[in-house]
C-alpha cells in the first residue's frame, strides 16, 4: 500500500491544511460556545454537538480509506494533462479559482439532484448554525463519486498534490463561516468572499434562502450564475433541512436520505420514475406536486401555500 | 496501517468541547407551550399547513394537527428545537392508544398514550399522552386521513 508520505500534499512537502487545522477547529468551538453563552444565544445544544462531531470524526476515517483511490483517479487523469503547469505560487494562485469553481458546481449539483443530495444531506441536517455544524461532513460522498468532479483539473495540468491541498485549504476556509456571532463583515469582503452572513442563507429552509449561495471560498460563482441571496435581517434564517428528521443518531443522520431513495426506487412504477427520484432534485414526485425548492420558492413568491409534501 | 493524525487531538477536543455545552446549558430540551406555537410553526411556508384543530401532548413534546381537509402534520421536539412535517397516511405504520397508562382508576380525567410510528423519519415513534377521549378521536383522524 502507498504510504500517506508518497501521496497527497505530502509527495511535495505540504501539509495537510484539514490535519493541521484541527487544534484550531477545537478552539474556535471552544471560544463560539463561550461567547455564545455570554451572549445568552442558544447556539450549542449537547446531542446536536455530539452528532455534528462524530460525523466529522468518521469523515477523517472514510477520508482515509478513500484517500488512495482518489489519489490514483488524478494520477491518471494527469497522465493524460493538456498543459505542464510548474509548481510555482502563480500556479496556486490559478488553482485557486479554478478549484473554487469546481466546488461550486459539485455543491450546486449536491443540493439538485437527489443522489447527490443523499450524500451531502447530512451536512443540513442540524437546526442549529454553529462551528460544529461545519464539522457535520458526509459519510458517503466519495462512495456517490462526487471526487471525479475534481479528475478535470489534474487533466488540466494542475499538480494532483496541489489539488488536494487546495481542496483542504478549501474546507478550512468553509469552516468559520459556520457561525451565529458574526454577523456582517466589510462591504469589499462581503462582495468577494464567502462569509458567515451567505453561509447562513445557504443553510436556512426559508423558501427565499433555499438552494442559494453555493460558493466555497469566493460568493463571485454565485453572483455569476444567478444563485446569490443577501440575507435580510428582516428574516432570520431557519436552520436545518425542509423535512427534519428530528435525530441526533449519526448513522440515520447518514442515511437516511439513502434509505428514503431505496424506499422511492422500489416503489417506482417506470425507469423514467426511478430516473426521477435518484437523479431529479429532492423532493420530487412522478405527479410534479413534489416540495422541490423551486416549487416551494415558486410557491412562496406567488403566495400560496404548498400543495404537497 | 499508519494514520496521518494522533487520534487523541480530535478526540479530546471533542471531549472539551461537550463537556463546556454540558456546562453551559447545552441540555435544555424544547417544548410547545400552546397550540397557537404549533399552529404557526406549521404555518411556515416550508410545511403550508394550515392546522384547524390542534392536541398538544401534556408535556409539550408532540403536537398533532389536522388540517379542514383531514391532512395530518406533526410538531415535535428535537433537542433545544422544534420541528415540524406532515404526516401523509402513505407515511404512518401504526397508530395505538395504550389506554392502561395512567389509568388505574378507571376515572374519565385519565390520560392515554397515543403512539405514532412514521417510516418518514426511518420509523421514528411520536408519543403524545392526551386524554383519553382526545386520543381515541386523533387515533381515528390518523386512520381516517385522507391519502
Amino acid at each position: 500500500m502507498t504510504g500517506p508520505e508518497s501521496m497527497g500534499p505530502a509527495s511535495i512537502g505540504l501539509p495537510d491544511p484539514v490535519i493541521l487545522a484541527i487544534p484550531a477547529f477545537v478552539g474556535l468551538a471552544v471560544l463560539e460556545v463561550l461567547v455564545a453563552r455570554w451572549r445568552r444565544h442558544p447556539a450549542y445544544e449537547l446531542k446536536d454537538t455530539a452528532a455534528s462531531l462524530t460525523m466529522g470524526l468518521v469523515n477523517l476515517v472514510q477520508a482515509v480509506l478513500f484517500a488512495g483511490l482518489i489519489w490514483s483517479g488524478l494520477q491518471a487523469a494527469y497522465q493524460w494533462r493538456l498543459f505542464d503547469l510548474p509548481l510555482t505560487v502563480w500556479t496556486w494562485l490559478a488553482l485557486l479559482f479554478a478549484e473554487d469553481f469546481v466546488y461550486y458546481w459539485f455543491h450546486r449539483l449536491s443540493h439538485r439532484h437527489r443522489l447527490w443530495w443523499a450524500a451531502h444531506v447530512n451536512h443540513h441536517s442540524s437546526q442549529h448554525y454553529n462551528l460544529s455544524t461545519a464539522l457535520r461532513q458526509h459519510w458517503t460522498g466519495n462512495f456517490a463519486g462526487i471526487w471525479l468532479l475534481w479528475l478535470p483539473l489534474a487533466l488540466l495540468g494542475f499538480p494532483p498534490a496541489l489539488i488536494v491541498f487546495q481542496q483542504g485549504v478549501s474546507l478550512v476556509y468553509q469552516f468559520w463561516i459556520h457561525t451565529e456571532q458574526i454577523r456582517r463583515l466589510p462591504r469589499w469582503f462581503e462582495a468577494v468572499f464567502n462569509t458567515p452572513s451567505h453561509h447562513r442563507v445557504h443553510h436556512a429552509t426559508n423558501p427565499r434562502y433555499l438552494d442559494r449561495n453555493y460558493a466555497g471560498i469566493f460568493i463571485i460563482w454565485d453572483r455569476l450564475f444567478g444563485s446569490f441571496e443577501a440575507e435580510d435581517d428582516a428574516e432570520p434564517c431557519r436552520y436545518g433541512i425542509v423535512k427534519n428528521i428530528g435525530s441526533f443518531n449519526p448513522l440515520r443522520i447518514a442515511f437516511h436520505e439513502w434509505v428514503g431513495i431505496v424506499r422511492d426506487l422500489r416503489r417506482a412504477r417506470s425507469w423514467r420514475e426511478a430516473a426521477g427520484y435518484l437523479f431529479g432534485p429532492p423532493g420530487w414526485l412522478p405527479d410534479g406536486s413534489g416540495p422541490t425548492s423551486d416549487r416551494l420558492r415558486a410557491d412562496w413568491l406567488a403566495g400560496r401555500k404548498p400543495t404537497a409534501g | 496501517m499508519e494514520l496521518p493524525l494522533d487520534p487523541t487531538v480530535p478526540l479530546a477536543g471533542i471531549a472539551l468541547i461537550l463537556l463546556l455545552v454540558w456546562l453551559t446549558g447545552g441540555r435544555h430540551r424544547a417544548a410547545i407551550a400552546a397550540p397557537a406555537e404549533a399552529a404557526a410553526l406549521l404555518a411556515l411556508p416550508e410545511t403550508g399547513f394550515a392546522a384547524a384543530e390542534i392536541a398538544v401532548s401534556r408535556d409539550g413534546s408532540t403536537a398533532l394537527a389536522r388540517d379542514a381537509a383531514g391532512h395530518i402534520a406533526v410538531v415535535f421536539g428535537s433537542g433545544a428545537r422544534l420541528a415540524a412535517r406532515r404526516l401523509p397516511r402513505g407515511e404512518v405504520v401504526q397508530v395505538a392508544v395504550d389506554r392502561d397508562a395512567d389509568q388505574a382508576d378507571g376515572t374519565t380525567t385519565a390520560t392515554a398514550t397515543l403512539c405514532i410510528r412514521s417510516t418518514a423519519f426511518t420509523h421514528r415513534d411520536f408519543v403524545l399522552r392526551l386524554d383519553a377521549a382526545a386520543a381515541a378521536d386523533w387515533q381515528r383522524h390518523l386512520q381516517a386521513q385522507p391519502a
